[in-house]
């Protein structure tokens, strides 16, 4: 098979003492989309900014469509597209203007800069606010712009650090409709995000890390079906009648204690009423009782658990490699 | 947080295209600034006023007293003004450029990392000389000539061009080393004003006193005052004119070392 468009390989990166991406290995095929996943710090953004050549990794390799990012930063650039947490867009430029912009400085002459811009001002739905200062657009219009402002000339590859952040649902919705043609349409996409919903919509394949490292990976359905069903969080900010519930629950697996809240894992729907009894028998009032599918904190839960419990300094990341 | 080695992203080789992205980034600015209409006041509606109310209360008062209109130094001391004005606005906007996401994507992009300086500093040039033309036209009406032919015209501007090239190197250190901005206004204001308070445009030379004349007479925008004057109204040219481009080009260069120190770091991230 061939080389797939991004291959990261035991990539490292530190900041001082501190090692903010730790021997971080995956690749990324042409028209997928992987979905790069981790709470805030995990080294996601360190990752993005290596292989958008905005850092140079300290070892390893990382290669974007056949472009190594230390000895051939310019090929690299040259084939990514990429699409930052914030929108990279001039506020004080209408939507027009920017893409024009940056298509003027992607070498296109002023007609095709022109050409283009409306292109992809109609692809994206902002034809009708092409001529409007970007200012003064909606959270989800900007991230749109700011996408096509990355796709002003074709690349193979297009990474989005968290592009949804902040965003409605709707305006989301039309950016992972957005984000799904471009991967029919043949490009390798990575994506950060801190939603396991978002990668669940999106992508066929999920690195989750931590610290630095990657943890786990595999496909959405494999990394739910390790962390479970759905849990039912109950609330209770009394730390003695906390301690109490702990007890009052000790009856069902896996539960845990987040700030004031238990979580209990849930087989079926049918144990929130046994939850709900458990605590009637003890007497306990909770604070809130709610009930979730499994979010990326469960997972998270879930896998940092067997993570930090494991020893040696290499975590096994090949068992989720095909 | 500053990366411990230097990025490959600092300076890629291939200069050809620096020139071309540079001129588009400079459009960028240009564009930008006519449509803050703060920054259209503060370098340009300003100085303008301050010419007619100056011109207003003190020309009867220099006429008699000098001799010759206020206006035929008082028009080169705006000009300056206005270039002055723009260090300022210049440095608070490209400091907000060098951390905004436009600048992240624009590293990001198979161009020339100088141009986003280059840009800056090239669009700076052309306002500050598009606005030098606008007020000595402007001040064509209370009687502002160029009297000494066209070529003396031309240096003229050239001489306004090398002032603006030392106000935007100044805007693009200050903003390189600002904490935040409005360190940037307390920095800049009080030195450009004192200057051009202290300066012979607004007082003639004489009318210092005799302890503290000849630091007026040195100073960048006594010299430049003078030469304009003399490549306009008439009067001695030589001093004036080789002091101005040594102060100009002095500090310029001063400046450039600053700044390629300060905007590698930048780029490197």
């Amino acid at each position: 098979m061939a080389e797939a468009a991004i291959e990261i390989d035991r990539l490292r990166k530190s900041f001082g003492p501190k090692a903010a991406v730790d021997d971080v290995s995956f690749s990324v095929a042409a028209g997928t989309v992987v979905g790069l996943l981790g709470p805030n710090g995990a080294g996601k953004t360190t990752v993005i900014n290596c292989l958008t050549t905005l850092l140079t990794p300290d070892s390893g390799t990382a290669r974007l469509a056949g472009h190594d990012v230390t000895t051939d930063p310019a090929g690299v650039r040259a084939s990514v597209a990429v699409t930052g947490q914030f929108a990279a867009v001039d506020e004080t430029l209408t939507g027009r203007e920017n893409l024009v912009f940056f298509g003027r400085l992607l070498r296109l002459t002023r007609t095709g800069a022109s050409a283009r811009a409306a292109e992809l001002l109609d692809q994206f739905g902002l034809s009708e606010a092409g001529d409007m200062p970007a200012g003064h657009y909606s959270g989800g219009m900007r991230r749109r712009l700011d996408l096509a402002a990355s796709l002003v000339v074709p690349r193979p590859i297009l990474v989005l650090d968290e592009p949804t952040t902040g965003l409605d649902p709707r305006s989301r919705q039309a950016l992972w409709d957005a984000v799904r043609r471009l991967a029919r349409d043949g490009m390798a996409i990575l994506l950060t995000t801190q939603y396991l919903e978002e990668a669940d919509a999106l992508a066929e394949r999920i690195v989750v890390i931590d610290e630095g490292r990657v943890i786990a990976e595999g496909t959405p359905k494999e990394l739910k079906k390790d962390v479970g069903g759905s849990v039912c969080e109950v609330q209770i900010s009394d730390a003695g009648d906390r301690a109490r519930a702990t007890g009052a629950l000790a009856g069902f697996v896996g539960v845990k204690e987040r700030d004031d809240v238990l979580v209990v894992p849930m087989r079926g729907t049918d144990e929130l009423s046994a939850i709900v009894r458990a605590l009637d028998g003890a007497a306990l009032k909770a604070d809130d009782i709610a009930v979730h599918p499994p979010t990326l904190n469960d997972v998270f839960f879930a896998l940092t658990k067997d993570h930090r419990g494991s020893e040696g300094p290499a975590f096994d990341t090949g068992e989720g490699r095909s | 947080m500053t990366a411990t080695t230097s990025a490959p992203a600092a300076l890629p080789t291939g200069a050809g295209g620096l020139w071309a992205e540079s001129r588009i980034i400079a459009g960028r600015v240009l564009r930008l600034f006519v449509r803050s209409p703060m920054m259209l006041l503060a370098t340009f509606g300003f100085p303008l006023l301050q010419l007619f109310m100056l011109l207003a209360a003190f020309n009867i008062l220099v006429h008699d007293t000098l001799g010759e209109s206020y206006v035929v130094r008082l028009a080169p001391l705006i000009i300056l003004i206005t270039a002055f004005s723009a260090i300022g606005s210049s440095a608070i906007a490209f400091w907000v450029d060098i951390r905004s996401g436009v600048f992240n994507r624009l590293r990001a992009m198979p161009i020339n990392a100088l141009s986003m300086l280059f840009g800056r500093m090239l669009g700076d040039l052309v306002r500050i000389l598009g606005i030098a033309v606008l007020v000595a036209a402007i001040a064509y009406l209370p009687g502002f000539r160029f009297e000494q032919g066209f070529g003396a015209a031309v240096g003229f501007f050239v001489l306004v061009a090398l002032f603006g090239l030392m106000c935007t190197s100044i805007a693009v250190v200050a903003a390189l080393s600002a904490p935040y901005p409005p360190v940037i206004m307390a920095w800049v204001q009080l030195p450009t004003l004192a200057l051009t308070l202290m300066s012979s445009g607004y007082m003639p030379l004489d009318a210092y006193p005799s302890a503290i004349r000849s630091v007026v007479a040195a100073q960048p925008v006594s010299t430049a005052v003078e030469a304009l004057v003399g490549l306009s109204h008439g009067g001695p040219l030589l001093v004036p004119v080789l002091a101005t481009v040594a102060w100009t080009v002095g500090i310029s260069v001063l400046c450039a070392f600053v700044t390629v120190r300060k905007f590698r770091n930048f780029v490197a991230g």
